[in-house]
C-alpha cells in the first residue's frame, strides 16, 4: 500500500540544515499494522506526516497503492488524504468550538457526504465507541480518555483505507492506552492498515512489525506477528 | 457545511467575547456614520431631481467682463429666457423666470404674516418644474396678473384650514392676489425653495409693457431674474451653447461693445445647482467638496474599524491555528478555509451593521441638528441606501476577513500540530496600527486647523466694528418715508451711540454697475465697480476709517451730487496709486458715454470687509445718497442691552406699524457666511474623536492580547525585579513608536488637504507646525494612555499566578 524509496526529508533554516529523515525505504502492505519506534527527534512523526501526505519530502519516492505522490500539489495531497486516511494525534487535537458529533462529522463534510448518511456514519461510529452519550458535549467537557475515543472515531468515520497514528496513548492512563491500543487492532482486523508512533513498548507489541528509526535511518524492523493479506 | 461556518462563528464569537465586542463596536461606529454620512450624501445628490423634466431643466446664469474683471452671477436679464426660446424653438422648449417678492407682508382678514420666500414666476412654472397641486388648476394658475399660487404651509399659517383657492390675499404695498393654485409644500430638497409664487405677469404693470416684453440689447444688460431653460425632447444644449455667438451678435453686442464689455451666456443642469454653482447672487447652495469629504471620513471610519478586526483576527491566530491544521488534515482546503474566515468577518460586520441600524434610529435627530437637515431613514422609504449599505457591509466583512483568511489558511498542520506556531511578529498589524493612527492624526490636525480658522475668521479686523451694531430692514414704504424722523427718534436713547442707513450692509450682496474713470492721461474708461449707497452717519456709525482726503460733510450740498469715496481696492484697481483724491469717476456709465453723477474723489477709506473673507476686498464707491436708504444700523452701547431694543421695537411700531420687528445683531449676520465652515468643523470635530475611539478601540484589543501573550515575560520580569513602570514601558513602547511613526504619513496629507481647503479663504491662517505637533501628541498621550491602561493591570498581576500556570 505504502512505498518510499530513499524518501529524505531535510528541515533548513538561515543557519542550520537538519536531516530529520535519511534514505528511508520502507514498505508497508495493505491491511498490516506497523509500529514506528526511536527516541525523540529520531524521525519518527516526520515519516508519518510523510506518509500521511501533510508533508512533502525533500528527496525520494512516496508510493501511495502504486501511485508516486511525493510531487503532488497541496490540492493533490488534500484529495487524496481526505478519503483516504485517517489521524489520530498524542493531544487528541479535537476543534474546541464543535461538539463531539461535530468534531466527529467534520471530515464527512469535506468529502460532501449527504446529511442524512452523516448522520448514520456519525452515530454508528459513536455508538461503536461508546461515546454517543456524549455527542452534545464539547471536548472540554470529556476526560483524555473520552477525547482520544472521539479523535479515533474521527480518524475512522470516513471509513480510510489507512489510518496514522501519532502516539496515540502518550496523553493517556495505561487503561485507557489500552483501550485505544484495543480499537485500533479491532480496526486493523477489520482490514484498516494501521501505522502508528509509539514510545510505549507495550502498545508496540500490538502490531505486526516494529519499524525502529535512529537518527533519521531506519535502524531495524522487527516482525512482531505473522500477517497475511 | 454552512451550518458548521455558522456554529464555529458564533461559538468563537461567544468564546472570545472581548474581542468580538470590540470588533463589533469599532465596525459599528464605523457603520453607524457611514449610514449617516450616505443619508446626508444622498440628500445632497437628491437636489431638484424631484422634478419629472429636471434632466432637460438648466439654469441659466451669467458671465460678465466688464474691462478686465470678471464676474459670474446666478441672476440673469429678463429677456435671455423668452429670446432663446424664440430663436432655437427645436431646443428650448420653455423658460420660466422668478424674481423675488419684496415686500413680504401678507394680510387676510385682519391677519397679518411675513413671509421672505414669495418669488413671481412665470405660468410656466407648472410645466418646467413638478408641483402637485391639491386645489385649483396647474395649467392656468399664473396666467393672468395678480395669481397666486400658495403652498400648503403658508396656507394654514394665513387661511387655516378652509381651502384658500378663490380667497384674496393682500401685500403691505396694498397689492391683491387671488390665490389660484394650493400646492405641496416645496421638498426640503429642492435649491428654489418659496412658499408662494405670484404670477410673473404682475410685474408689467411696475415695469411697463414696454419695457416688460423688451428684446433690445439694454434690457440684456440688466440683471435680476433667475432664469430657467427646458429643453425639447430631442433638444441639446450644445446646440443652444454653440449658436450663442450668433445669439450674442444679435441681442447682447450692441450694448456690450459701447460699454466695451462682454457677456458670455452659462448654463447649470438644474440637478446640478446646489452642489456646484459658485456664482454671485445665488440662492444657499450645498458644496460639493463637503460631499467627498464625508464621503472620504466615512471611508475612514471604516477602514479604522475593518483594521480592528484584522489586528485581532490575526493576533489571536495561535488560538485558530490547531483548528485550522485539524480542518486541513481532514481534507479542507485552503479555499474552503478562506471562505470560512471571511464569513466569519461578514457575520461580525451583519451583527455591526444591525447594531448601526439601531444606533442611527436613536441619533439622526442630532445628526440632523448637526447638519442642519432633515434627514430620515425608512428601510422601505429608503430601499436603495438599505440594499447600498447591506452591500457596503458584505463588502466590510470581505475586506476585513480577507487578510485573516489568507494568513490562517496558510498555516502547516505539521508545524501547528508539533507545536510550532510560527510566532507571528505582528508587522503587519502594526502597519495596520500605524495606518488606524495616520487616518486619526489627519483628522485630529483637521479639526484643530478648521477650529482655528474658524476662530481666524472670527477675530479678523474687518475694517469696522461690528460688534455692538444692531441691523434693522426697512420694508415699509411708509417707514422708508418717514426714515429721517425714525433716525431723530432713535438717536434720543442714550444707549444709542449713532445710527446710519446704507442701501446693502456688510455682508450682503451689493450691486455692480458700469461706471467711468480717469486714466492716468485723463481720458474715462468704463468698468465694473460695486457700490453701496450711504448717509452721511453710516462711516461713523460703523467705526469705518478714512485714511485720505475727506468724508462726506453734512454742509456741502453738493457731496451728495459731486463727490464719491472709495476704498484702497478700488484706488489700486484704477491705477490712482498713492494719490487718487480729485480724480474724477462717471458713476453709472451712459450708452452715450456720458455718466449718471459727474464725481470726484474727495476721499479713501481703509479697505473693509463688506464680503465674506472667502474673497479679497474688491473696489467699492462709497456714495452718499440723500434718498433714505432701507437698512439702518445702529450702534449701541454695551450694557442694557435688551431694554434699547425694547424701545427700538417701540420706536419701530410707531414708525413702520405694517411690519413685525425683525432685528439682527450685524457681527451674528457676519458669522453666517461661515455656517458651512462651522458646519464642518462641528462634523469633524465629532469624526476625529469617532475615529481615534476606535482606533483606540482596536489598540486596547491588541494591548490586550499581546499582554495575554507576554504573560510569563512579564511575571518573570517581575520576578527579577522589574516595577510595574518597567512593565508598563515595555508594553508602551512598542505601539508609542508606531503612533510617532504614524505622524510621517498624516503630516504630509494633512497639510495638503488643509492646504485646498484653505485655498477657499483669501484670508487663511497659516498652518503652523505646533498644530502638527499638538495632534501627533494628542494622538500618542491617547494611545498611551489606552495601552497603560491595559498593561498596568498586567503589570499588577501577581506574577505567581502567571508562572504556575505555565
Amino acid at each position: 500500500m505504502i512505498k518510499t524509496v530513499d524518501l529524505t526529508k531535510i528541515y533548513r533554516t538561515d543557519e542550520v540544515e537538519t536531516t530529520a529523515l535519511n534514505n528511508v525505504n520502507v514498505e508497508i502492505a495493505k491491511g498490516e499494522f506497523v509500529a514506528i519506534m526511536g527516541p525523540s527527534g529520531c524521525g519518527k512523526s516526520t515519516l508519518l506526516n510523510l506518509v500521511g501526505l501533510l508533508d512533502n519530502p525533500s528527496k525520494g519516492e512516496l508510493h501511495f497503492n502504486d501511485t508516486e505522490v511525493s510531487k503532488y500539489t497541496e490540492r493533490m495531497r488534500t484529495n487524496m488524504r481526505k478519503s483516504n486516511i485517517g489521524f489520530i494525534f498524542q493531544s487528541f487535537n479535537l476543534i474546541d468550538e464543535l461538539t463531539v458529533y461535530e468534531n466527529v462529522e467534520l471530515p464527512l463534510l469535506y468529502i460532501k457526504m449527504s446529511s442524512a448518511e452523516r448522520k448514520k456514519r456519525v452515530t454508528e461510529v459513536l455508538d461503536r465507541m461508546k461515546i454517543a452519550h456524549r455527542a452534545k458535549h464539547f471536548p472540554q467537557q470529556l476526560s483524555g480518555g473520552q477525547q482520544q475515543r472521539v479523535a479515533v472515531a474521527r480518524a475512522v468515520v470516513t471509513k480510510p483505507k489507512l489510518i496514522l497514528a501519532d502516539e496515540p496513548t502518550g496523553n493517556l492512563d495505561s487503561a485507557n492506552g489500552e483501550e485505544v491500543m484495543d480499537l485500533l487492532t479491532q480496526l486493523n482486523e477489520e482490514g484498516t492498515t494501521i501505522v502508528m508512533v509509539t514510545h510505549s513498548p507495550s502498545h508496540a507489541e500490538y502490531a505486526h512489525r516494529i519499524i525502529q528509526l535512529f537518527d533519521g535511518h531506519i535502524v531495524t524492523e522487527n516482525i512482531k506477528k505473522e500477517f497475511h493479506l | 457545511m454552512f451550518k458548521n461556518f455558522i456554529k464555529v462563528a458564533i461559538r468563537n464569537l461567544l468564546n472570545r467575547k472581548f474581542y468580538s465586542i470590540i470588533n463589533i463596536l469599532g465596525l459599528s461606529i464605523g457603520l453607524t456614520c457611514t449610514i449617516l454620512i450616505a443619508l446626508f450624501v444622498q440628500n445632497e445628490l437628491s437636489y431638484d431631481k424631484h422634478h419629472k423634466n429636471y434632466h432637460r431643466i438648466y439654469r441659466l446664469e451669467s458671465h460678465f467682463n466688464i474691462q478686465e474683471s470678471e464676474d459670474l452671477f446666478a441672476a440673469t436679464a429678463l429677456p435671455l429666457g423668452p429670446a432663446l426660446k424664440l430663436e432655437y424653438p427645436q431646443d428650448v422648449a420653455e423658460f420660466c423666470r422668478f424674481m423675488d417678492m419684496d415686500n413680504n407682508l401678507f394680510q387676510y382678514e385682519g391677519k397679518q404674516i411675513f413671509e421672505e420666500n414669495v418669488y413671481y414666476a412665470d405660468s410656466t412654472l407648472t410645466d418646467v418644474f413638478t408641483h402637485e397641486f391639491i386645489s385649483g388648476s396647474p395649467q392656468d394658475a399664473l396666467d393672468d396678473p395678480n395669481e397666486m399660487i400658495i403652498t400648503e404651509s403658508f396656507a394654514k399659517r394665513i387661511f387655516g384650514d378652509i381651502d384658500p383657492v378663490g380667497k384674496t390675499l393682500e401685500t403691505g404695498n396694498g397689492i391683491i392676489f387671488t390665490i389660484t393654485g394650493l400646492i405641496k409644500d416645496v421638498p426640503h430638497n429642492s435649491h428654489l425653495r418659496f412658499e408662494a409664487i405670484a404670477s410673473f405677469i404682475t410685474l408689467k404693470q411696475f415695469f411697463g409693457a414696454e419695457q416688460f416684453d423688451s428684446l433690445e440689447s439694454a434690457a440684456f444688460w440688466n440683471i435680476g431674474f433667475y432664469s430657467y431653460i427646458m429643453l425639447t425632447e430631442n433638444g441639446d444644449i450644445k446646440n443652444v451653447l454653440n449658436a450663442y455667438p450668433e445669439f450674442n451678435e444679435k441681442y447682447i453686442k450692441p450694448v456690450g461693445d459701447m460699454i466695451n464689455s462682454k457677456f458670455q451666456l452659462m448654463v447649470q443642469p438644474l440637478a446640478d445647482v446646489h452642489l456646484f454653482s459658485r456664482v454671485g447672487y445665488d440662492l444657499p447652495t450645498g458644496n460639493i467638496a463637503y460631499v467627498y469629504t464625508f464621503g472620504i471620513v466615512a471611508l475612514f471610519l471604516l477602514l479604522i474599524g475593518c483594521i480592528n478586526y484584522m489586528n485581532l483576527a490575526t493576533a489571536q491566530s495561535a488560538g485558530r491555528a490547531v483548528e485550522v491544521s485539524i480542518r486541513k488534515v481532514m481534507g479542507a482546503q485552503k479555499q474552503y478555509l478562506r471562505w470560512q474566515f471571511i464569513f466569519e468577518s461578514i457575520l461580525v460586520a451583519t451583527l455591526a451593521m444591525i447594531l448601526a441600524f439601531v444606533a442611527v434610529e436613536l441619533i439622526l435627530p442630532t445628526f440632523n441638528d448637526l447638519a442642519d437637515r432633515d434627514l430620515t431613514f425608512g428601510f422601505v422609504t429608503n430601499l436603495d441606501l438599505v440594499i447600498g449599505i447591506f452591500v457596503t457591509t458584505f463588502l466590510v466583512g470581505l475586506f476585513s476577513g480577507s487578510y485573516p483568511a489568507f494568513y490562517l489558511s496558510s498555516f502547516i498542520p505539521v508545524e501547528v500540530l508539533k507545536g510550532k506556531i510560527g510566532k507571528n511578529n505582528g508587522s503587519l498589524r502594526k502597519i495596520l496600527v500605524l495606518l488606524q493612527f495616520s487616518i486619526s492624526i489627519i483628522m485630529i490636525i483637521g479639526t484643530f486647523t478648521v477650529i482655528q480658522q474658524l476662530n481666524f475668521l472670527k477675530d479678523k479686523d474687518l475694517g469696522f466694528d461690528a460688534e455692538n451694531l444692531v441691523v434693522l430692514t426697512i420694508r415699509d414704504t411708509l417707514g422708508v418715508r418717514n426714515l429721517q424722523v425714525f433716525k431723530d427718534e432713535l438717536n434720543k436713547h442714550p444707549q444709542i451711540i449713532k445710527v446710519g442707513t446704507t442701501s446693502s450692509v456688510p455682508g450682503q450682496d451689493h450691486a455692480i454697475i458700469v461706471h467711468l474713470f480717469e486714466t492716468n492721461d485723463g481720458s474715462m474708461e468704463e468698468k465694473g465697480i460695486n457700490f453701496v449707497f450711504v448717509d452721511h452717519d453710516y462711516l461713523e456709525t460703523m467705526n469705518m476709517h478714512i485714511i485720505k482726503g475727506r468724508s462726506y460733510d453734512r454742509n456741502l450740498q453738493t457731496d451728495a451730487e459731486e463727490s464719491c469715496l472709495i476704498n484702497e481696492a478700488t484706488a489700486k484697481v484704477l491705477g490712482w496709486g498713492s494719490d487718487p483724491i480729485g480724480k474724477k469717476l462717471g458713476f453709472g456709465a451712459n450708452l452715450d458715454g456720458t455718466a449718471n453723477l459727474n464725481t470726484k474723489v474727495i476721499g479713501v477709506i481703509k479697505d473693509f470687509h463688506y464680503a465674506s473673507l472667502h474673497n479679497q476686498v474688491d473696489p467699492l464707491l462709497i456714495m452718499l445718497s440723500n434718498d433714505p436708504q432701507r437698512n439702518i444700523c445702529l450702534r449701541i452701547r454695551q450694557d442694557n442691552v435688551e431694554s434699547t431694543l425694547n424701545f427700538i421695537e417701540e420706536k419701530w411700531h410707531e414708525f413702520c406699524p405694517n411690519f413685525p420687528f425683525e432685528y439682527s445683531f450685524l457681527d451674528d449676520n457676519l458669522n453666517e457666511q461661515y455656517v458651512a465652515e462651522q458646519k464642518i468643523g462641528r462634523v469633524f470635530t465629532y469624526f476625529s474623536f469617532l475615529c481615534i475611539f476606535i482606533a483606540c478601540l482596536g489598540l486596547f484589543g491588541l494591548a490586550s492580547y499581546t499582554a495575554e501573550q507576554q504573560t510569563k515575560e512579564i511575571s518573570v520580569r517581575k520576578v527579577m525585579g522589574a516595577s510595574v513602570s518597567n512593565i508598563v514601558f515595555i508594553l508602551s513602547k512598542e505601539f508609542s513608536i508606531w503612533v510617532i511613526l504614524a505622524n510621517i504619513i498624516a503630516w504630509p496629507l494633512a497639510f495638503f488637504a488643509l492646504k485646498k481647503w484653505l485655498q477657499n479663504f483669501a484670508y487663511a491662517v497659516d498652518q503652523s507646525l505646533l498644530t502638527y505637533f499638538l495632534a501627533g501628541i494628542t494622538a500618542l498621550l491617547i494611545a498611551l494612555f489606552t495601552v497603560s491602561f491595559r498593561a498596568i493591570k498586567a503589570a499588577q498581576t501577581n506574577p505567581a499566578e502567571a508562572l504556575k500556570y505555565e
